[in-house]
């Protein structure tokens, strides 16, 4: 029906038209989907989420007299950065934690300060600690580094992100008598809370849910700028069960997604800390979705009640890595803040910020308005759900088969 | 007028094992509701609890309070959510035990309501960016 090539000549002429996601969903509900795919040219997305699986990588440049990291130990603020690499490019993820944080020893532990904590730091511009040691070579003769730099005084500051913007996630309760501290927050014994992740009818997956219209190469809204989608993310599991409007019921796709961190903005990048549990990173992420045709306008257009997430006990089934489920809830139920299980009633909590991803949705179709962003053919498609792919546990061997 | 005054209490070592606020109950006939107590022999005491009655009977038991020696600090002025820290996610409204959080409908904004706090430091412990902070 529409071409990205021809929406994108829209933006440039300041013709197009751009909702959000949520706006989206009044006018389909309003006008049906045929009318909105001939209206609309593109729908935002937004979603602000702890997403544990995000990292930067930095090039300090060298000291004089030269040194090689690589090979040797690196400290961030205290906190351990991979130094595997060439020689002043190291490697530092969100969940890395200083070797004398107490972790759990004293439980639950605070996990107060770790490699999130550094991101956030680095993207505000603050100065940082850098500590290094090398053997020491030839070419590469100093052994001792320690010097403060900010993001202005290094080559490069990228962000890569191997698993983010999960496309639907569980909602975690707790059947056990006991308290317990897990990535999905503070959860209350005796299903005393249930808590979720997903910016719902915003969140980018859940509104391209076959991955037509998107795939590598494709522009986002990544922490505040322009990034990309450098792969299908981590765990990518495109085959789980879904709705007869196509929508996963499960844990589904996943973003690996890539920036220049020195362009981002510390209101979209959050060092967080999940008491007991650890260190992670918040990351805001947009993505703009092309209404190419009836079916995307339909999926962008899907309200909360007809998506679905599974409740799983954190208690038992989740760490046990069991796959069964006790149920499962609609957004709506999720975000109307109490969901019902059999005959309990039980508060809900969001991990996730739909105030933010609102904020983000509301930028993105802000720049693409004002002809700052236009959209991208994907270089390659991310692995469907015609793939076969599914993600797999561990199975731990006693000696090599 | 009817009032409630929420209050934290500091009790010096010499008082601790005393039924000071049994006592103070009584004298005044108001009502009370302990939140939170931390009281152990031979160690200062803390508790945070709720006088509900009279506004001059209320008010003269805390007088009273303080004349005994035990320090005595507003609730409310010791809970803080930080709104520049805070990112709005609302994991605090599933874990409050009293909808002390709540999502502003419009804005979607977490808006915490003092009045409903019974300072149980679940929601400090859940918040993922420290943006809640609770001083004694």
């Amino acid at each position: 029906m529409k071409t990205i090539q021809e929406i994108n000549e829209k933006i440039r002429q300041g013709k197009v038209v751009v909702v959000t996601a949520e706006e989206m969903v009044d006018l389909v509900r309003k006008k049906g989907e045929a009318k909105a795919a001939k209206e609309v040219d593109v729908v935002t997305t937004g979603t602000f989420g702890p997403m544990c699986s995000s990292s930067i990588y930095l090039n300090f440049g060298h000291p004089s007299p030269r040194m090689k990291i690589g090979g040797g130990t690196c400290f961030l603020n205290g906190v351990p950065a991979y130094t595997g690499l060439a020689a002043v490019d190291v490697y530092l993820g969100a969940t890395a934690i200083p070797p004398n944080d107490p972790g759990n020893l004293f439980y639950p532990g605070e996990f107060s300060y770790g490699g999130g904590h550094v991101i956030e730091e680095l993207v505000n511009g603050k100065h940082v600690l850098l500590e290094a040691t090398s053997h020491g070579t030839d070419c590469y003769p100093r052994k001792h580094l320690k010097t403060y730099f900010s993001l202005k005084d290094i080559n490069e500051a990228v962000l890569f992100n191997p698993r983010n913007c999960y496309q639907n996630y569980n909602v975690a309760v707790n059947s056990s008598e006991k308290i317990l501290y897990t990535y999905m927050g503070v959860l209350k014994p005796n299903f005393g809370n249930a808590n979720f992740c997903s910016a719902g009818i915003l969140s980018p997956l859940l509104r391209d849910p076959e991955y037509r219209t998107l795939g590598i190469g494709t522009k986002i809204f990544l922490c505040g700028t322009c990034g990309y989608i450098a792969w299908h993310g981590t765990q990518h599991n495109p085959c789980v069960e879904r709705t007869p409007d196509g929508i996963p019921k499960r844990p589904a796709g996943t973003l690996a997604v890539i920036g220049n961190l020195k362009m981002m903005s510390g209101e979209f990048v959050r060092g967080a800390s999940f008491v007991g549990y650890g260190v992670t990173l918040v990351v805001g992420i947009g993505i703009p979705i092309p209404v190419v045709d009836e079916k995307i306008a339909f999926w962008c257009g899907l309200p909360a009640e007809r998506m679905y997430a599974p409740v799983v006990d954190y208690s038992t089934s989740y760490p046990q890595r069991k796959p069964d489920i006790l149920g499962e809830v609609s957004y709506a139920e999720l975000f109307s803040g109490r969901i019902k299980l059999g005959s309990r009633t039980i508060s809900t909590g969001s991990l996730s910020s739909f105030f933010m991803a609102r904020k983000i949705a509301g930028i993105l179709k802000g720049w693409i308005a004002d002809r700052k962003f236009e959209l991208t053919e994907p270089v390659a498609s991310l692995p469907g759900k015609e793939s076969g792919i599914h993600f797999k546990g561990l199975e731990t061997k006693e000696k090599h088969q | 007028m009817k009032i409630s005054e929420r209050v934290v209490l500091r009790f010096p070592k010499e008082l601790v094992d005393k039924p000071t606020i049994s006592t103070l109950v009584r004298k005044y006939n108001i009502e009370f509701n302990i939140l939170q107590a931390q009281v152990l022999p031979q160690k200062e005491g803390l508790m945070v609890v709720v006088f509900t009655g009279e506004e001059n009977t209320v008010k003269e038991a805390l007088k009273d309070l303080k004349n005994q020696n035990i320090s005595l600090q507003k609730l409310k002025q010791d809970i803080i959510k930080d709104e520049k820290i805070c990112t709005h996610c609302g994991v605090c409204i599933g874990l409050c035990p009293t909808g002390a959080f709540y999502y502003d409908k419009d804005s979607k904004k977490v808006i915490f309501d003092y009045e409903k706090c019974i300072t149980c430091m679940v929601c400090v412990k859940g918040c993922m960016v420290k943006a809640i902070k609770v001083k004694f």
